[in-house]
């Protein structure tokens, strides 16, 4: 078992080495960079010359566009990435790793909130609708997980802050927290605030969401509900709650757990859309605008932590099922 | 036990609903007490340093905090004074121009390069009196120590912030920033170096020459002697390179042939003699001492690395035996004697003292660094500090009356010096003053140059950024004066709180919080009372819903730059094809279909807002016509450069212009092309829309024009981009619309000169317009654009420059590179339930100088 996990986490360096070659590429291949951008307007007015222009990107080692510029780049930032320094980001002009560190949390209590309500709601849904398979809870289901995996996400944001924030004026439109309260003293007062705030955002997540699960769960357990050893049960004599919640719901959790840890970097990544739409200073929020900015450090820096965190999901999935699977021998 | 489950999960569920619905009713119930104004925001990038904020959002933040040295009044001339919250009291800016007529003629032929000469009679001197007792928010006074400090850091050059101070000209600033002194300051520094070189090579020579005598200052001039035989070596092989290349140079000689030979001709080993034999002929001999039997004599070889040691042991001795002392006195004087020679007269003598040029300057500039803290170049002479002024009198022309400040009080006078005129520099000196004890901790002490900053450092740099909250004399400052950024922009908001220390006074509202929002939903959160002042996209759907609601007061405020269409000439080469495509652009369906009152149709590429754009009331006073080749002709509504009309009318304009005019057929198909050089060419061409949406105002009159040209023969495609303004500034794009955001003066030269470097020159096609390939049209047209912006930028009075101006538009127009589209209004909302209407700056006074919020300090709740 060690030796299956030291062998696998020497891959996954090699796969995060061959995907940070990759980004660094893809992104100084971009047409444009960071001081282009930035400097764009002052440039065409003349503000500033062309060899200003080129002294600043010279500061900000942006200068060299050839081969081995960029090669020369690409090692420049896996020299300091080594060393835990994963450089200044060009637009938010302060480290990286706090960036991330400072702005993933609120991502996070967003995605674990409506990542619990998704479990909480689409598992035993998923498994009432195999039960009584096509029954009218197995339609219904169908119905509403369709609706909800098909509605793009602005959209359905759109709608939600139609009804529930601006007709009906029970929620808040935009934002974290009420600014035009002042908080100082009355830290209860600011986190109900700040979960009143997240109800829609939370609402949107888990209805797009739940529908994916529900459909899984509900796949997974009409396979399981046919199997040999569900008939073998039965014929036993045991009752049904039995046969279904410790027969059969204990092998539909083997394909769940796998799903689970794969969620990981959704976890911590951040939902662009949502997190743009309802202005919550999220991660996804802040990689987005980095990514159309073309700031290198960040891009490499958030990019790098996604991998790292599908690279652990993956390892945990794969040894969470050792663990539910007693069949499953890792070696 | 599934039903269980399902009760469980039920619960939990209603459990988190009640959880998030308890403030819900909390807030619905009773009057909610409004603690902060709350104002709308962008998404900003949270860089809130005064130094490196680039986003305009993030300046904003950073503005709230910060004292400039000037601000602009509402017609968006420079303001100060005590009335005014900015830093300088009093001000004077005095164009010096004393250059004699030939220097003026000097400097109107192309590539003329200016010398410090030139300038020292073609000046600008700008002083500034600071205001005394200006603090900021932290208490600290702020003298002119932060004043300095903020110009060293913006000048510096490891400087990469948005600031472009180090634009203006100053006098001395480019020596300070590349520390390599040019002009007068590099040829006084030459000379001088130039004497101590000079001095230390004759004592040396003197040394060598007189070794005997002086063979006790042996040890002071080691180095030199050393660098000297080094590159004497050197010398010496490269003669012998060189010697290959000169076997043709003694014809009388013919025995000359190797390469050998001659380098030891070279070094006197074999010599030439030439006798006259009678009164015509003449001898020629070589003298061959025992080198014609290479093999017989003491070296007995004429290979390459024993000739050039032999040659040059024989000059100046072995190296081994000549350092550790092993020759004897007679050898060291001939040797040191030789040395001398080749210090004056070889070639050795230029690298030498080359070299220890190199030496001195070091020498030179590590004693510097030792007292100065590291610079060659001090500090930029053009800033200087006038201290302690009661009476002062400003720098005036000879002749003018001088104007004089006098105050019982001691003032402190900032004296900048610029090379030449710069009408624009005055905005450079505009900067927001940042208090040097919270972003430095570096000393500063004017009369030692030292300026609170590290020159040319990357750590300094990094240093100034990791002051994350920003600190001035501002009429707010960062709530609880906090230093944590975690703390100050917290969930998309930025907290302020008044600072009691302000100059104007103590602000009304205590609490000031920026929220950033949705730009879609600005309207909705002002009308719910989220927010209560917000900037939405003045749209007719937009404006059509605040004139519903009786809370909401609204601002019209002229924006400070107008929409246009390109048309890029290297991309679309015949003028008439050019005019034929601005023809075919119905301008009006920017109001009718996207604007409607929010905006309106212009007729010159220039801002409405801005003095320039040529009207009727000058026109009448006769100003358009007071210079040669100006008219009263105003374009409008009725009289537009390319009038569209209706279809019918644009489509017999454009057959005109594209058939007669250029030249253009049809073929089998119905599309129009021409034979140029053997290769058909078409009209096929792509209209770009910058963005990722067809969401833009100019999308609806390419349509149009698509539909329309295409029917006749153009093969047009429109599309959105992007990149479309990364794309522009490299000339990519044939025909696209965008937007100029104008500057406060008006001058062109930049946009349209031929001689300009920027790049909106490239998204016009100048390379093609400035070159041989442009008809004589364009040529002339464009010669005429650059004369008249220069002619306008020699006057001061708007009135002296406006002619100018208008004739410039008409040759833009004439040359078809640009259709004027629209002049818009910006929209401010405020919820006039919750702030006093009547605290905010009035509607009439609002510019785009100067917003609701330009007295920010005199706001307050109703």
């Amino acid at each position: 078992m060690a030796k299956y996990i030291v062998k696998r986490i020497l891959i996954s360096i090699l796969v995060l080495f061959g995907v940070s070659v990759i980004l660094y590429f893809l992104i100084r291949l971009m047409p444009t960079d960071f001081i282009d951008n930035a400097f764009a307007s002052q440039v065409s007015q003349g503000v500033i010359k062309k060899e200003d222009l080129q002294h600043i990107k010279e500061l900000y080692g942006l200068a060299d566009k050839t081969f081995l510029g960029i090669v020369k780049g690409y090692f420049g930032w896996l020299g300091g990435a080594l060393k835990g320094d994963l450089g200044m980001s060009f637009k938010y002009g302060e480290p990286v790793a706090k960036v991330i560190a400072s702005d993933m949390w609120i991502s996070f209590a967003l995605a674990m909130i409506s990542f619990i309500l998704q479990y909480v709601i689409s598992i035993p849904l998923g498994v009432k609708a195999a039960v009584n398979q096509y029954g009218k809870l197995d339609y219904a289901t169908t119905v509403i997980s369709m609706l909800g995996i098909s509605l793009p996400s602005f959209f359905l944001s759109a709608l939600i802050i139609k009804l529930f924030a601006v007709d009906l004026g029970w929620f808040p439109i935009q934002g974290l927290s009420d600014a035009t309260v002042n908080w100082d003293g009355n830290p209860i007062g600011e986190l109900l605030d700040m979960l009143y705030h997240l109800a829609l955002p939370v609402l949107v997540l888990a209805i797009l969401s739940v529908g994916g699960l529900l459909r899984y769960t509900r796949t997974n357990m009409l396979e399981v509900l046919n199997a040999d050893y569900i008939r073998t049960a039965r014929a036993k004599g045991l009752p049904e709650k039995k046969v279904i919640n410790k027969h059969a719901f204990r092998n539909v959790l083997i394909p769940l757990v796998t799903l689970t840890a794969s969620v990981l970097p959704g976890l911590f990544g951040g939902a662009m859309i949502i997190e743009e739409v309802f202005s919550i200073p999220g991660i996804g929020q802040k990689a987005y605008q980095a990514l159309v900015a073309g700031d290198i450090p960040f891009i490499m820096g958030y990019n790098m932590f996604i991998a790292i965190l599908s690279v652990t999901g993956t390892l945990l999935a794969d040894l969470a099922y050792v663990l539910v699977d007693p069949r499953v021998k890792l070696s | 036990m599934l039903k269980n489950v399902s009760k469980k999960v039920l619960s939990l569920v209603i459990a988190v609903l009640l959880v998030c619905a308890t403030p819900m009713f909390l807030a619905a119930c009773g009057n909610k007490k409004v603690d902060a104004f709350v104002i709308a925001s962008d998404v900003m990038d949270g860089l809130f340093n005064p130094f490196f904020a680039t986003n305009a959002n993030d300046s904003t933040m950073v503005g709230m905090t910060q004292l400039s040295m000037l601000t602009s009044d509402k017609n968006g001339e420079v303001a100060y004074g005590d009335d005014l919250p900015v830093v300088v009291k009093d001000m004077n800016q005095c164009p010096i121009d004393n250059r004699t007529d030939a220097q003026k003629a000097q400097a109107a032929r192309p590539g003329f390069e200016p010398t410090a000469e030139y300038y020292e009679n073609y000046y600008t001197t700008y002083e500034f009196v600071l205001k005394n007792g200006v603090q900021f928010s932290d208490g600290h006074p702020l003298t002119m120590e932060d004043v300095l400090f903020n110009m060293y850091v913006l000048l510096d050059p490891a400087y990469s912030g948005s600031n472009t101070m180090y634009s203006t000209d100053i006098r001395g600033m480019k020596a300070y920033r590349s520390q390599n002194a040019d002009w007068a300051e590099q040829n006084a520094f030459d000379s001088y170096f130039n004497n101590q070189v000079n001095g230390l090579i004759s004592q040396i020579t003197n040394f060598c020459d007189n070794y005997k005598d002086l063979s006790a200052d042996e040890d002071k001039y080691k180095d030199y002697i050393k660098t000297t035989r080094t590159l004497f070596k050197e010398e010496v092989q490269a003669d012998w390179n060189a010697a290959a290349g000169m076997k043709n140079d003694y014809p009388n000689y013919p025995e000359l042939k190797e390469q050998w030979q001659i380098f030891l001709v070279l070094y006197g080993q074999i010599t030439l003699e030439e006798k006259k034999v009678s009164g015509k002929d003449t001898e020629y001999n070589i003298i061959w001492h025992g080198w014609d039997n290479p093999a017989a004599n003491n070296l007995g070889s004429t290979a390459e690395a024993d000739l050039i040691k032999y040659a040059y042991e024989n000059k100046v001795g072995e190296d081994k035996k000549f350092y550790a002392g092993e020759c004897s006195q007679g050898e060291y004087e001939r040797y040191y004697k030789a040395i001398g020679e080749i210090l004056r007269y070889w070639a050795t003598a230029q690298s030498a003292r080359d070299a220890f040029l190199v030496d001195i300057k070091s020498a030179y500039y590590d004693d510097i660094r030792e007292e100065n803290g590291g610079l060659l170049i001090p500090n930029i002479s053009g800033i200087t500090w006038e201290k302690d002024k009661t009476n002062y009198t400003f720098a005036h022309k000879e002749g003018d009356t001088p104007k004089t400040f006098s105050n019982s009080e001691k003032h402190q006078i900032l004296k900048i010096v610029i090379n030449g005129a710069d009408p624009k520099a005055i905005w450079n000196f505009g900067f927001s003053v940042t208090p040097k004890h919270i972003y430095s901790k570096e000393d500063f002490d004017y009369d030692k140059n030292k300026f609170g900053v590290v020159a040319g450092s990357r750590d300094f740099m990094n240093k100034l950024k990791e002051v994350t909250v920003p600190v001035g004399a501002g009429a707010y400052k960062a709530k609880g004066a906090t230093t944590d950024k975690g703390v100050f922009y917290n969930n998309n908001q930025v907290y302020f709180e008044r600072n009691d220390k302000f100059i104007m006074g103590v602000p009304k509202i205590e609490y000031i919080t920026y929220k950033v929002v949705d730009a879609d939903r600005k309207l909705e959160v002002v009308d719910k009372g989220e927010v209560h002042y917000a900037d939405p996209t003045s749209k007719p759907s937009v404006t059509n819903q605040i004139n519903g609601m009786s809370h909401i007061k609204r601002y019209d405020i002229a924006n400070l730059g107008y929409g246009y269409i390109g048309v890029n000439a290297s991309k679309i080469r015949d003028i008439n094809i050019r005019r034929a495509i601005m023809t075919s652009m119905n301008t009006s369906l920017v109001t009718s279909n996207y604007y409607a009152d929010t905006a309106e149709i212009i007729y010159y590429p220039v801002s409405k807002v801005s003095w320039a754009y040529p009207n009727i009331k000058d026109a009448d006073k006769g100003i358009y016509t007071s210079v040669s080749g100006g008219n009263s002709t105003i374009y409008d509504s009725g009289n537009h450069k390319y009038r569209y009309g209706s279809k019918d009318a644009a489509v017999s304009e454009i057959t005109r212009l594209v058939e007669d005019e250029a030249g253009y057929k049809k073929d089998k198909d119905g599309n129009y092309y021409k034979n140029v050089n053997g290769t058909n060419q078409y009209l096929k061409y792509e209209f770009t829309v910058p963005g990722a949406t067809k969401d833009h105002p100019a999308m609806d009159i390419f349509t149009n024009a698509q539909d329309l040209l295409n029917g006749m023969g153009f093969q047009i495609t429109v599309n959105t981009r992007a990149d479309a303004l990364s794309k522009l500034t490299t000339g990519e794009l044939a025909v696209w619309a965008a937007a100029w955001g104008s500057t406060i003066d008006p001058d062109m030269y930049q946009v349209y000169h031929k001689d300009s470097q920027a790049t909106s020159v490239n998204s016009w096609g100048y390379s093609y317009l400035t070159s041989d390939d442009a008809s004589t049209e364009e040529r002339n047209l464009l010669n005429q654009l650059s004369d008249h912006i220069e002619k306008a930028r020699t006057f001061l009075e708007p009135d002296q420059r406006k002619p100018y101006y208008k004739l410039a538009l008409e040759r833009v127009l004439d040359l078809a590179i640009e259709l004027p589209l629209y002049q818009r209004n910006n929209l401010i909302i405020v919820n006039k339930k919750i702030i006093d209407e009547n605290t905010l700056t009035p509607q009439n006074e609002c510019t785009p100088y100067q917003d609701p919020l330009s007295k920010i300090w005199l706001v307050d709740f109703k």
